[in-house]
């Protein structure tokens, strides 16, 4: 019987029950959909201040996606530890030879790898030699460092970690520090091969990042509207049911009906109008989520 | 049903209604309560039809062992007839649970001439009236309290009302709280508040 007087108000407030269900689905959808895209532009939006006055990366391969893969613990291209073991060399020899107390660059090799869901970097060369001189290593305090050494056998066995020309011994990137004068020089060295691309960054956030930042920003604009418009339909919708519903209230009351049929009856209209339709907006928001990155990708 | 009130009180905050009444109401009758405006007749009918709760008091059934008014053996009906104005005629007689011949024949007996899908909010106040009547009898109750019943009814749709109450439930109990001069007829006993019921 509650069923029937369940179905019999849901056919007499169709307009209503849709509106709720529409209200209810679309808030699911857009607070997880915006949930699963904030966590996605959270990941494009790590404050890079990459701590080197040069990167060395295979070519082909951005600053960004230096970016991407330290962040997902995968290289989106690799280069020899042959070439970072001739840049070392060099720099030795030039101290040797120029009677230099120290030597003019500073260079360290790296490659990110995944392991029980964190991100970790094998390294090669003198990380605390190299990282001391940074006040804040920015993005790189996020990850564990582990010597290439020690840690190569963790994802060398991956067949993304080798190459038919070098086969395991590869590194995603090289920093560079140093003076600006032997930075450029060793850019337009490494310029000239053919397996890496050297990229002069300075401290604070990169055009890129920024865009990322204000795309972030927009996302939270359009959420706050889609939630600020649905709001009042929302509102109007729940005031105009729950006046009906004490209208069957009091007429169940009138004919002897218990209260606990009357909570049967509301349970129904708020499990049918409000929290199914919430749940399956969730649900959509969460299947929808890599689609709608992959829209923001390409936009 | 036969029907005992014993030392029943009742009152708003600072306003006493009335104070330990006790009566009986006989089976098979109609009886008529009368008395001024505000004197506490409509509240004795909430009371006795279980909307508001008892302050004090007992009312209970003296014809069975088990002396428990069962809810929904009681038809109310008052003069604003709360029907559900956005359902049908027909969406409101399926809360008492009667088929569509018996609705349509409760229609006919009430020289009601709509479908049974005729929406309710398109209804005059008398039309309402009717259909709250009929909705009650459908419920096939043992005790009827009706509060103005007859407020938005005239002559000729009083007398057809009344005589189809008192027909179709013989052995039932029917208290009637209404100022209307033309039940005096119909009533088989005449409770007078101001004389019966002290402060």
């Amino acid at each position: 019987m509650i069923l029937k007087i369940f179905l019999i108000e849901f056919r007499r407030s169709l307009k209503i029950a849709f509106t709720l269900i529409l209200c209810s689905l679309l808030s699911g959808f857009t607070l997880s959909a915006s949930f699963g895209l904030k966590k996605y532009i959270e990941t494009l939006f790590v404050p890079v201040a990459w701590g080197a006055g040069l990167v060395i990366v295979p070519k082909g391969v951005s600053l960004e996606g230096l970016h991407r893969s330290l962040i997902h613990g995968e290289p989106e291209g690799l280069i020899p530890t042959a070439l970072f073991e001739t840049l070392q060399g060099q720099i030795n020899d030039e101290k040797i030879l120029r009677h230099l107390p120290a030597p003019s660059l500073k260079v360290l090799g790296f490659i990110p790898y995944k392991k029980e869901g964190k991100t970790n970097l094998a390294f090669l060369g003198d990380k605390d030699a190299y990282f001391s001189t940074i006040n804040e290593p920015s993005i790189w305090s996020q990850f564990s460092f582990q010597p290439w050494a020690s840690q190569s056998l963790e994802f060398i066995s991956r067949a993304g970690y080798q190459t038919p020309e070098w086969g395991t011994k590869v590194l995603m990137g090289i920093l560079a520090q140093g003076e600006p004068g032997p930075l450029q020089k060793l850019k337009e060295l490494i310029d000239r091969k053919t397996i890496a691309q050297g990229m002069m960054v300075s401290p604070g956030q990169t055009d890129e990042d920024h865009r990322v930042d204000q795309l972030g920003k927009s996302l939270y604009a359009l959420v706050a509207l889609i939630v600020f418009c649905l709001i009042p339909g929302l509102f109007l919708s729940i005031v105009i049911m729950q006046e009906r519903r004490l209208l069957i209230f009091t007429v169940m009351q009138e004919l002897g009906w218990t209260s606990q049929r009357q909570i049967q009856l509301f349970s129904f209209q708020l499990l049918a109008l409000v929290l199914a339709p919430g749940v399956l907006g969730i649900l959509l928001g969460i299947l929808c989520s890599p689609s709608l990155q992959q829209i923001l990708k390409v936009s | 049903m036969s029907l005992r009130v014993n030392n029943l009180s009742y009152s708003y905050p600072g306003r006493p209604l009335f104070k330990n009444l006790t009566i009986e109401f006989q089976p098979s009758s109609l009886t008529l309560i009368r008395g001024p405006s505000g004197c506490g007749k409509s509240t004795f009918l909430k009371l006795l039809a279980g909307l508001i709760p008892l302050e004090s008091g007992q009312v209970f059934r003296t014809d069975v062992k088990n002396k428990e008014i069962q809810k929904n053996k009681i038809g109310y009906v008052h003069q604003d007839c709360h029907l559900i104005d956005h359902w049908s005629i027909g969406e409101n007689f399926c809360l008492v649970g009667a088929d569509q011949k018996q609705q349509e024949q409760g229609l006919k007996k009430f020289d009601l001439e709509f479908s049974l899908s005729e929406k309710v909010q398109f209804l005059s106040g008398g039309e309402k009236q009717r259909i709250s009547l009929i909705r009650m009898l459908l419920q096939k109750p043992e005790l009827i309290l009706l509060d103005e019943p007859t407020a938005h009814l005239d002559d000729d749709h009083t007398d057809v009302a009344i005589k189809l109450i008192k027909k179709d439930l013989r052995e039932k109990t029917i208290l009637v709280v209404s100022h209307d001069q033309r039940l005096t007829q119909y009533a088989d006993q005449v409770f007078d508040w101001k004389k019966e019921v002290r402060l």
